[in-house]
């Protein structure tokens, strides 16, 4: 218990409820690593007579966290914390071989007039329609990856009809659209989740992700699909083979 | 134009206007919503758009040509440029100190600390070393031109550097000392990247925002005999990006 305080640091003059406090306390000990899996965490009695605090700011507290996936109740045994899995990915992020259990899930398929201005590089038409398909890959019942990849429509006729939830992009545009690949291209960036991504991947607003923009192109060096990819910054790591220095 | 739309500023704030077009336009090169190479509009129109002094418009230009995300064609003429990490610092091992050189930037080294520490747990686990042993621990920051490139913590295991308490690293790399005395040469590196939201003290050290999203590596480095030379986290100011470009073959079919 001694050593549960140690990371629990409250401000009772600040103007940011306790609830917040407690709670961004308990996240990042368990972010940090500090928290081991399955740790039970004070009852909620226990943590009012630790910190003098009502038991409704405790609840309130535990029940974003379970919210979050970063806590699980037991029914009469306590309070426990659930270490999300770390996921390792090689780099580059689409040579990566994903480990088993990894699975897609399409989950939206629309129509665009617009490319995000991230892509909106020299040589890309403007007046072009898109396909906008939204998916994401979830390992160990996680979101791990989401995902929005942008086609254009005149070089993909029909795509609603015959997209599956599973299907891969590769093999649609290689099989059904008969084109050649040329390089993917990727952009490996940072970004601060909004509430979309955020809900999507089971974090924080405002948390740290990884965000990468990759352009795929054809073998004459034409644009085939735009794809943005974010996937949690702490959770997800890249990995680089060990390269040797000259 | 959208441009104008994000650039909008705000006279009820106290925040002088030219400050919030700067701030503003930082975090537009930032957060990409400005693409790259684009052209920016003149700073005559831009004053007359956001109702702003025209000299103030172009200091704001001057400073951010200056911190490298505006790049300029011609005589008053901006574009937007983002700074970028080739592919080679990816795939290939590199030495930071030698990379800035190479990016053809003046490298210096900032001291913030220096001292003795006994791994604890988690770092005996990440050094494959035992706990409680003695390893020296740098914090220092790299700089190109004398702005901050990485926020660099290296620990460096003592039996491969005995001597380590007698010595100054001030504002040498290390590895230029450990070549020159010690004949050990870095030979091969792994390197794991996270994204990571700065603390204040990171935050100051890179002179970026608290709480900006930042690419953060761990690097192992290896002599040629296999043993680990020393063990770094190294985190970049939240504007850098690096490339990979993926050979059509090396792509998984799950893409």
């Amino acid at each position: 218990m001694i050593e549960l305080m140690n990371f629990i640091s409250l401000d009772l003059l600040s103007t940011e409820p306790l609830y917040v406090q407690l709670k961004r306390s308990i996240r990042e000990a368990i972010v940090n690593k500090q928290l081991k899996h399955m740790e039970r965490l004070p009852t909620e009695a226990e943590m009012r007579s630790i910190f003098g605090i009502s038991t409704t700011v405790v609840r309130r507290a535990y029940d974003a966290l379970v919210e979050k996936g970063l806590v699980i109740r037991i029914k009469g045994s306590g309070t426990y914390v659930n270490q999300r899995p770390s996921l390792r990915l090689s780099l580059p992020l689409f040579e990566s071989e994903l480990p088993n259990g990894v699975t897609s899930q399409l989950f939206c398929l629309d129509k665009t007039k617009d490319l995000p201005t991230a892509f909106t590089l020299s040589g890309v038409s403007l007046d072009s329609k898109y396909w906008v398909i939204k998916r994401f890959f979830t390992y160990e019942m996680y979101p791990i990856i989401f995902q929005t990849i942008y086609l254009p429509m005149a070089s993909f006729p029909k795509l609603d009809l015959s997209i599956d939830q599973s299907f891969s992009l590769k093999t649609m545009v290689q099989e059904r659209y008969k084109k050649n690949l040329g390089v993917l291209k990727s952009k490996y960036l940072t970004k601060k989740a909004d509430d979309a991504e955020a809900f999507i991947l089971q974090t924080d607003i405002l948390s740290p992700l990884h965000y990468v923009l990759s352009t795929l192109f054809d073998d004459n060096n034409q644009p085939l699909a735009f794809i943005q990819s974010y996937m949690d910054g702490h959770h997800i790591s890249l990995h680089s083979n060990p390269v040797y220095i000259k | 134009m959208k441009f104008f739309e994000l650039l909008y500023v705000d006279k009820r704030q106290n925040i002088p206007l030219h400050m919030q077009f700067m701030n503003k336009l930082r975090l537009a090169i930032y957060d990409y919503q400005l693409p790259e190479n684009m052209i920016l509009p003149s700073s005559q129109e831009i004053s007359k758009r956001l109702n702003l002094v025209k000299e103030d418009v172009e200091t704001a230009l001057l400073s951010l040509q200056q911190e490298g995300l505006l790049g300029s064609i011609k005589k008053n003429q901006f574009i937007v440029t983002h700074k970028k990490h080739s592919n080679e610092f990816m795939s290939k091992a590199f030495l930071l100190y030698q990379y800035i050189k190479k990016m053809g930037l003046e490298p210096s080294i900032e001291t913030l600390e220096q001292q003795l520490v006994f791994a604890d747990e988690k770092l005996a686990k990440k050094m494959n070393i035992l706990v409680g042993d003695k390893i020296l621990f740098l914090k220092r920051v790299f700089c190109g031109n004398k702005k901050p490139m990485a926020l660099v913590e290296s620990y460096l295991s003592l039996t491969l550097f005995p001597d380590a308490e007698t010595i100054k690293f001030t504002h040498q790399p290390h590895f230029e000392f450990l070549t020159k005395h010690h004949h050990i040469e870095p030979y091969r590196s792994v390197r794991e990247n996270r994204v990571v939201a700065l603390n204040a003290s990171e935050a100051k050290a890179l002179k970026d925002m608290e709480g900006s999203p930042c690419h953060q590596l761990e690097v192992w480095t290896y002599e040629k005999g296999g043993q680990l030379t020393d063990y770094n986290i190294a985190t970049l100011p939240s504007s850098d990006v690096f490339e990979t470009t993926t050979l059509p073959t090396s792509l998984q079919p799950i893409f």
